[in-house]
Order: structure tokens, then C-alpha cells, then sequence
């Protein structure tokens, strides 16, 4: 498949699962153009043991870890620490409003437990296939996605009683 | 937790068609941007030739202090110190080779790295961009004395240190250079007209010095600004103490007026129209 191609069918797709992991729109999209430039460099790697969208979702996940632990993460982090949000209020207003409430909610739990969600719900993957992909075992698994739900429940209670 | 609701919601998430273009450029120019990659394949080995090379001065130093001493034992009081102070310049000039080789090198890797995109970064590269044609003025000079280096290993010590000041002071020079030329426009405009002035057109406009300037399109008169007068001044009062350094430094004379040459025509030609600005009126310089 040709780079253009495989852009218009998949980078959707990878770009939500990116801003699930760095609650950035504009780091997802970074992460989802690093993720096409090293398939575009090393396409020859892949081997097809796996479908290539497993293949670039495994990709993906790797690219937006590597940025969550890189020092322009932690630096932007910092900074809005110390300066307060980058972002006007109208920007965050319209932020959130574009999220929806159950995303709004998830992006609150910590990176661990949205990933399985992200993976289980979105993704509709097995519980063996989440815990190939993390390289978990499946138990872990399953109480992640217990811990996860626990903590989303309230979460979610609240919105909906705020609505009312 | 309701699936599908969220599956609504994350699927209304998507990237623009202008992102996605965007995307897709990005993708494609990296693959042709791997041309670039010869700087690091040059640089990585000339730095680490010039690492291998200071860690041999190192312990070949060690080595000639040991000979040294030796030859102030009374029985070597006879020995000739001639080899070392020779091997002493050959090493120094080959240093200096590689260091020039480096610093450019390290400016090539500077500008061409596509992947260094930050503002600061970028902001540099302007200045640098801007500033390219004054730094040329100054690339044979730096050639001139490598040469030199080569050519006058035989003589004493001293006069390789004067060449090292030579050397720190033509550095100077270039960053001199540099910060004056960091905000010429690159272009020459008439004030009244917005003609641009073509290379042709530049080249008379430097040479014309007792009749009044005109622009070639509009045929009106025009003058240099005052920031323009006071800046190019400044440059050649430079370039003229850094030439009286090189005439005094013991160079032969063909070298010395190689140099005065190299200066005064790229000086003209390249450096001048870098920081030339025109305007209609004329004004006064205090």
C-alpha cells in the first residue's frame, strides 16, 4: 500500500488512540506523523505476522510512551505548572465540548488503566489480544480493566447527574 | 460504561484534510532528506580523526618532555632540539586543519538538519542564512593560512604563535563580521521606485563613488542611509586593522597582498551590498 494511501485509512484512527495517551491533539498528531515516517523508512521490517494495523497500533503506542517520558513532555508539564494552561479559556472550553464526556472522563484516570480501556472498548480487542499487545499477562489484564472501570464509574455518575 | 457512546465520541475526533496533507509532505520530504545525511558521515569521522589526533599530540608530548629532559642531562647536552620544535609546528597546523574542517562541518550539520526545528534554532539559522555571504569574505583568509601553516613548518615557535593570534583574531573578525551582517535584507530596493537592484546593478552601484548614485529604473538619485554609511565604515576600518596584523605578522609579501586582494575585492563585491540600504534623502552622519 502506498504512504498516501495508508495516511488516508489509518491516520484517524491512530491519531485518537495517540490523544488518548497524550491528551495533546497536537502531540497526538506529532506522534502519529513519527509513527508513518519510521513505517515509511523501515516498512521492510514488517514481516506480516501480525495485521498492519495491529502493526502500526503497536507503533503508535510505543511512539506516544516515548514521548510521555521525553523531556518536552516533562518540560511542558512544568511549565504549565508554573504559568497556568498555555491555552485560553475559550480554547479549553471548545476542547473539552470537541472530547465528549465519557473521553473527558477517561483522560482523567492514569495512562495504565486507559489503555486497557482504549484497547477493550474502543479497539474491541480479547483480553488475550490486549495482553499480547502490552506483553501482560492476562490477568493483569483483567484487573486493570476491573481497577479502570471501578474509577470511571463516579467519575461518570457525576456528569450525568451534573447534565440533569 | 456505554460502548458505543464513547466509540461516537472518539470517532468524532478526527484530523483535517489539511493535516493530513501536511502529514503526507512531511513523510515524503524525509525520504529525499536523507541526501543530507553525508554531513554526519563526513563530520563523525574528521571529529574523531581530530580526537585521535589530539590524544597522539597528547602522548607525543609526554614523549618529547622526556627527550627534553634527557637533553638537559650533561652528557646530551650536545642534542639538537631542532626536530621537536619542527614536529611541534606540524602537529599544530595539522590541528588547526582539522579544527577549520570541524568548525564548518559543524555549520553545514547545523544548517542542513531538517529534524532541529525549534524556533531558537531557527532563528539562528536566519542570522546564519543572512550572514552567509559575509562569512565567504573571510573562507580564503582562513584557507591563505592553513597554507601558510604547511608551508612554514621550518620555523621557529614563535612565529607559530604569532599565528595563532592571527588565527583567534581572524576568528574574531568573522564573529565581527557576523553580528554586523545579522539583519541585512540580502536585497538592495530603490526608495523610490521599490526597484530591486539585479547583481549587475549592485555592482555598479559599489563602484560609483564621486558621481552622485542613481537607480537604473527611475533615474533618480539615490543615497546611502545612515545606518548603511556608519556599518559598512566600520567594516573596513575592521578589515583594515586585520590587514595591517597580517602585513606586520611576517608573512611574505606575495601572501600579504594575496590577502589585501582576497579583501578588497570580496570585501567590495560581497560584503558591501550586505549592508547597503538606500534612501531618497541624504543625511547627515553626526
Amino acid at each position: 500500500m502506498e504512504i498516501e494511501q495508508l495516511i488516508d485509512t489509518y491516520s484517524d484512527y491512530l491519531y485518537r488512540i495517540a490523544y488518548i495517551y497524550t491528551k495533546d491533539r497536537t502531540a497526538a498528531e506529532e506522534v502519529v506523523q513519527d509513527v508513518f515516517l519510521i513505517y515509511y523508512r523501515k516498512s521492510h521490517q514488517f514481516q506480516g505476522n501480525a495485521t498492519l494495523k495491529t502493526y502500526l497500533v503497536k507503533m503508535t503506542i510505543n511512539r506516544s510512551y516515548d514521548y510521555l517520558r521525553s523531556w518536552k513532555n516533562k518540560k511542558h508539564i512544568v511549565l504549565e505548572m508554573i504559568k497556568g494552561s498555555a491555552k485560553g479559556v475559550e480554547q479549553l472550553y471548545v476542547e473539552k465540548e470537541l472530547r465528549g464526556e465519557i473521553t473527558a472522563a477517561v483522560l482523567t484516570l492514569p495512562i495504565k488503566d486507559r489503555e486497557v480501556l482504549l484497547l477493550y472498548y474502543y479497539e474491541e480487542m480479547t483480553l488475550a489480544e490486549i495482553a499480547e499487545l502490552l506483553e501482560l499477562a492476562v490477568s493483569t489484564v483483567k484487573s486493570r480493566l476491573q481497577r479502570a472501570r471501578e474509577k470511571l464509574k463516579p467519575k461518570l455518575q457525576m456528569e450525568v447527574t451534573f447534565d440533569e | 460504561m456505554n460502548k458505543e457512546k464513547w466509540q461516537r465520541e472518539l470517532n468524532q475526533m478526527q484530523l483535517s484534510e489539511i493535516q493530513k496533507q501536511r502529514m503526507k509532505q512531511q513523510v515524503i520530504a524525509t525520504k529525499q532528506m536523507k541526501k543530507v545525511d553525508w554531513t554526519y558521515r563526513i563530520t563523525v569521522p574528521t571529529f574523531i580523526v581530530l580526537a585521535l589526533f589530539c590524544m597522539y599530540l597528547f602522548l607525543g608530548e609526554q614523549m618529547n618532555t622526556k627527550l627534553i629532559h634527557q637533553a638537559t642531562a650533561p652528557q646530551n647536552l650536545e642534542m639538537d632540539h631542532s626536530d621537536y620544535f619542527r614536529n611541534l609546528e606540524v602537529h599544530f597546523g595539522i590541528t588547526f586543519c582539522l579544527l577549520i574542517a570541524n568548525i564548518n562541518l559543524g555549520y553545514f550539520v547545523f544548517m542542513e538538519t531538517k529534524r532541529w526545528q525549534q524556533p531558537r534554532i531557527m532563528s539562528l539559522r536566519k542570522i546564519l542564512k543572512r550572514t552567509q555571504k559575509g562569512s565567504y569574505v573571510l573562507l580564503p583568509i582562513f584557507i591563505l593560512i592553513v597554507l601558510n601553516f604547511l608551508l612554514l613548518t621550518n620555523v621557529l615557535s614563535v612565529a607559530v604563535l604569532k599565528w595563532c593570534i592571527v588565527a583567534l583574531l581572524i576568528l574574531l573578525h568573522f564573529f565581527i563580521i557576523l553580528f554586523i551582517t545579522r539583519h541585512s535584507k540580502m536585497t538592495i530596493a530603490c526608495p523610490h521606485c521599490q526597484h530591486q537592484f539585479s547583481k549587475k546593478e549592485r555592482r555598479k552601484l559599489m563602484n560609483t563613488i564621486l558621481k552622485p548614485m542613481q537607480c537604473p529604473n527611475c533615474k533618480q538619485v539615490v543615497y546611502y542611509t545612515k545606518k548603511s554609511r556608519k556599518l559598512s565604515g566600520m567594516t573596513n576600518i575592521i578589515n583594515l586593522v586585520m590587514l595591517f596584523i597580517i602585513a606586520n605578522v611576517g608573512l611574505p609579501f606575495l601572501y600579504t597582498f594575496i590577502c589585501i586582494a582576497v579583501y578588497g575585492i570580496l570585501g567590495i563585491r560581497k560584503l558591501l551590498p550586505l549592508l547597503t540600504e538606500l534612501e531618497e534623502k541624504e543625511e547627515f552622519l553626526w
